[in-house]
């Protein structure tokens, strides 16, 4: 038997392919292993774990030769790589203020500048805008002044200079965010020329809109400074139409459709680097989406981002039935079985489904294993060190990411910068209000979960049911994955070609 | 049982020559012969071992392979995922490129005439100089470079160095430059300095203050033959004052390492010079060799340790060197060598320079990729090498490969295996090495001949 302290619990989870072949994820090494009943009593016995009386009986049952074969690749998976059971009484290693500042310039790539809290639309699932989400403010006037955006960019230069010395090819992301930020784009015109001029060749822009603004004026201002755009397009017009509205409930795909015809036909630099944001809810139909992108390859640029509408503290859902619920599901399940045969039979499915159901898989593909280095200020959930992403907005706040709801700042432009005793005191409150039972988790290198997903009213918490549907979706991942690949192993390489595209060009 | 899949820690590689297993845990590695080879093949396509491609009596290599704690038998085809590191190069994030490494040449000046001194022969000599002196015969003028040290480190460090490697000639000659450096090195915590050095031409008192600084060591290149009591005469009274400097570091237990020179030694003397230094310094030496032109087109090519005049292995002693080399050319990957003149290397041994730090800083030439083609430069792109089983056993040196089609046989030489088809019955030239096994398709499992 196997030696273990008391502290030591099991960590990993097991699934089954389409092909009915069941496997193990290891969380402790990332490992996946053919598994099986026979494997799992008898991994139960190395480690001391009792054993059901069924499990006892298989185990009475199989040749001594079998045992013993598959006991010494178990041992030898715990001997090589610590597999299996982890030490829940781990410890969260507390940040030194300094070495957050040295990680977090090491490994910070993207400035998103919120240049407006307006917006000429009023969308209905829009987190500023609909009235659905408590936590979130509301949409305001306030715009980001010339002064505070270049003091943020000068700011983030001159914070990056030892990753820029580092790497002197690195170039910098600045992302364009609003609001509707080309409602200020008086703003973006002296944002772009101040990058071009101070720091030529510095930074890669990109521009998130709901593209109702890009008139040929602001193309020609985004073609002129290289921007690459995401337009907001949430499927065809009756879809698009149903949630994404102005203040008169008049829909806004028409305007959408014509500027791209225009960019397309007078800008066609500018349109190559062209992408869709699609938003969903569980009332969208997703297959006439799938349907309307996979058919207007030529005429919309193609979906690189495909989210449902936030789900955490909001009253959006409310009025959502089970069987809205159900109906959702079935449709998902659809596209992902569609989905997982055009990859099996070695095609590239269309950026819709790609962005919708196949970024599991990719994530799976990438995801972290033994020997990728693991952060040590943030042993589990998917969530980032704060920093490593930056918003900063109108007034020079400077917050987690664009998508927290900013109780949470972390800094401001005027006062210094970042703050790395707010961020190491967030840390611990993460720690403090959201660990809880990571340490028995049976899926930490795979979990999701991150500040955004965990903002209270001045106070982090879990969602709730989270861990529940966290492991369950994470099985059904790791199955979709396996099931692709046991059916063609290259199946994801070319997904992948696509996603270091869009790596390249949106992630700067 | 009906399939058969290696796990995922073991790596099957297939070339012109045969077929290896990388046990890469281990390490180990497992040379098969042709019906083994065969097997593994069917099993890793995830063919069925009773579809009648096999011979019952060839199945004897998976039981072996499973009481190797190696593979597993399955009742259905599955799927083994790849325990590689994150897929980092296909995503090809911004990381920064990882400098780790500066070899710094600060002079080309020295008070020896070692027999195995590249300065001494004429100019087609090549030198592999991995952790000794890099003297050159050179007529370039190093005034000019000489002030740009204090800015070339920072740079260095700006790019994330974080070991400094002082060479020569003998750097104590140049005691002032020697001191510069150190002065401006000490601006900098976290950067370790290793000077590499006969270890003469100052007094030991002044050799033991560089201690005082942080960080630093010495590495201390003697001549092998020396430690057997085989050289000349002459050397003796150098081979004694380096054995006083020797004596003193370690009675101080201060950090030193010895490079024992093994040129012209006789096939297994490395062991001898191992254990006498051993015994008398408390330190495992490493080696060094040179080899020239003329040695390279007569066939008489040797590599770091040879043994038997064989090709060393150079088998991984961490799992992440074993998944570097893949991709990259672990040898050179984040080194970077600035010689007295200012000219940008990859490696002492290499020939190809990339650019001067006299005509623009490091910093602009960390812009361009062309080191960093060569850092990625693994086997898998070297022929012919890319054609061999043994290719992730084996050193990545990339000087040699230079060489290599520059002369007559050249590749032969490069590489004893080149021209072998099959690894199996070449056995015997495979150099010895504990880890290495060789496996044949009835489960009998050999060790590599010594």
């Amino acid at each position: 038997m196997l030696s273990l302290s008391a502290m030591m619990t099991p960590a990993y989870l097991r699934f089954t392919s389409d092909l009915g072949n069941e496997y193990l994820y290891d969380d402790c090494s990332s490992a996946i292993l053919p598994w099986g009943d026979d494997y799992d009593a008898i991994l139960k016995q190395a480690l001391g774990f009792p054993l059901t009386q069924s499990e006892g009986k298989l185990i009475s049952s199989l040749p001594s030769g079998l045992i013993e074969s598959k006991r010494s690749h178990i041992e030898a998976q715990r001997k090589r790589f610590c597999a299996f059971v982890r030490d829940s009484g781990s410890s969260f290693v507390s940040p030194p203020p300094e070495d957050l500042e040295r990680l977090i310039w090491a490994n910070n790539s993207v400035l998103v500048m919120n240049v407006t809290e307006s917006c000429n639309l009023r969308c209905k699932y829009c987190v500023y805008a609909s009235g659905t989400y408590s936590y979130h403010r509301g949409l305001t006037e306030r715009r980001m002044t010339p002064d505070v955006a270049k003091e943020a960019i000068d700011w983030y230069v001159k914070s990056s200079a030892p990753q820029m010395t580092r790497n002197p090819a690195k170039r910098l992301g600045l992302s364009l965010y609003g609001g509707e930020p080309l409602l200020n784009v008086e703003l973006i015109k002296v944002v772009l020329e101040y990058c071009d001029d101070k720091y030529p060749g510095v930074f890669i822009a990109v521009l998130t809109t709901n593209g109702t603004l890009l008139t040929p004026d602001n193309a020609a201002l985004l073609s002129k400074h290289d921007v690459a755009v995401g337009v907001s397009l949430d499927g065809p017009e009756e879809e698009h139409d149903r949630l994404r509205v102005d203040e008169s409930g008049r829909g806004s795909f028409k305007k959408i459709i014509s500027n791209l015809a225009y960019i397309k036909a007078e800008y066609p630099e500018l349109w190559k680097k062209m992408r869709t944001i699609c938003v969903h809810d569980v009332k969208t139909n997703l297959r006439k989406v799938a349907s309307f992108f996979e058919d207007n390859r030529e005429s919309i640029p193609n979906a690189s981002f495909v989210n449902r509408v936030v789900p955490a503290n909001t009253t959006y859902y409310d009025a959502t039935s089970e069987d809205d619920y159900a109906a959702y599901r079935a449709q998902v399940d659809d596209l992902r079985q569609k989905c997982k045969s055009v990859l099996i039979s070695g095609e590239q499915p269309d950026g819709y489904l790609l962005g919708l159901v196949c970024s599991p898989f990719v994530a799976m593909y990438i995801r972290s294993r033994l020997m990728d280095h693991r952060n040590p200020y943030m042993t589990y959930t998917g969530a980032c060190i704060p920093g490593f992403r930056l918003a900063v907005e109108v007034d020079g706040a400077l917050n987690i990411c664009e998508r927290v709801n900013g109780t949470y700042t972390i800094g401001h432009i005027r006062e210094g910068g970042l703050n790395y005793e707010t961020i190491k005191r967030l840390l611990e409150q993460y720690r403090d209000q959201i660990y809880g039972n990571c340490s028995g988790c049976l899926i930490t290198r795979l979990c999701t979960l991150c500040f955004a997903g965990c903002e209270g009213n001045g106070c982090l918490k879990r969602p709730e049911a989270f861990c529940e549907s966290e492991v369950a979706s994470a099985r059904n991942r790791l199955s979709d994955y396996v099931s692709i690949l046991e059916q063609n192993k290259s199946a994801l390489e070319l997904t992948l070609a696509v996603g270091s595209e869009l790596n390249r060009i949106f992630q700067a | 049982m009906e399939y058969f899949r290696l796990h995922p820690d073991v790596f099957l590689t297939v070339g012109r020559n045969g077929s290896v297993l990388y046990d890469i845990m281990g390490p180990a590695i497992y040379v098969l012969d042709s019906e083994a080879e065969r097997v593994l093949r069917h099993c890793e396509s995830n063919a069925c071992l009773n579809d009648g491609a096999l011979l019952h009596s060839s199945l004897g290599v998976l039981d072996t392979l499973i009481d190797r704690g190696l593979g597993q038998y399955y009742s259905k085809p599955v799927y083994i995922d790849p325990m590689y590191f994150k897929h980092h190069d296909h995503l090809e994030p911004p990381a920064p490129p990882p400098y780790g490494k500066l070899s710094l040449v600060i002079t080309d000046a020295c008070e020896h005439e070692c027999e195995f001194c590249p300065y001494l022969f004429e100019h087609d000599l090549s030198w592999f100089a991995c952790s000794s002196c890099v003297r050159s015969k050179s007529i370039k003028d190093d005034a000019d470079y000489q002030c740009q040290v204090e800015s070339l480190l920072a740079d260095a460090y700006g790019l994330g160095v974080t070991w400094l490697h002082i060479r020569g000639g003998n750097p104590f000659l140049d005691w002032e430059r020697l001191q510069e450096v150190l002065t401006c090195a000490a601006k900098y915590v976290v950067l370790r300095v290793c000077i590499t050095t006969p270890g003469t031409g100052r007094p030991i008192k002044d050799i033991i203050s560089l201690y005082e600084r942080d960080g630093v060591c010495l590495n201390v290149t003697v001549s092998g033959a020396a430690f057997l009591e085989a050289q000349k005469e002459e050397d003796r009274s150098l081979f004694e004052a380096q054995c006083e400097l020797l004596g003193s570091l370690s009675e101080r237990k201060l950090d030193f390492s010895i490079t024992a020179n093994i040129v012209g030694c006789e096939a297994g003397a490395s062991e001898v010079i191992s254990k006498v230094i051993s015994e008398r310094f408390g330190k495992t030496p490493y080696f060094a060799q040179f080899i020239r032109r003329s040695d390279f087109s007569l066939g008489d090519c040797r590599f770091h340790v040879v043994k038997n005049g064989k090709r060393a292995l150079d088998i991984w002693t961490q799992p992440t060197i074993f998944y570097h080399r893949l991709i990259n050319n672990y040898c050179l990957y984040g080194g970077i060598e600035v010689d007295n003149y200012g000219d940008i290397k990859a490696c002492a041994g290499c020939s190809q320079c990339y650019g001067s730090v006299r005509e623009k800083s490091l910093l602009e030439f960390a812009k361009h990729n062309e080191l960093h083609d060569t850092w990625k430069r693994s086997k898998a792109v070297v022929s012919p090498c890319n054609e061999c089983a043994l290719r992730l056993a084996c050193s990545d040196c990339h000087a040699a490969e230079q060489m290599a089609p520059d002369v007559p046989g050249g590749a032969t030489c490069y590489c004893p295996l080149a021209s072998m088809d099959n690894l199996y019955d070449c056995a015997s030239l495979l150099d010895y090495h504990p880890s290495v096994f060789f496996c044949s398709a009835d489960g009998s499992v050999m060790p590599c001949p010594k």
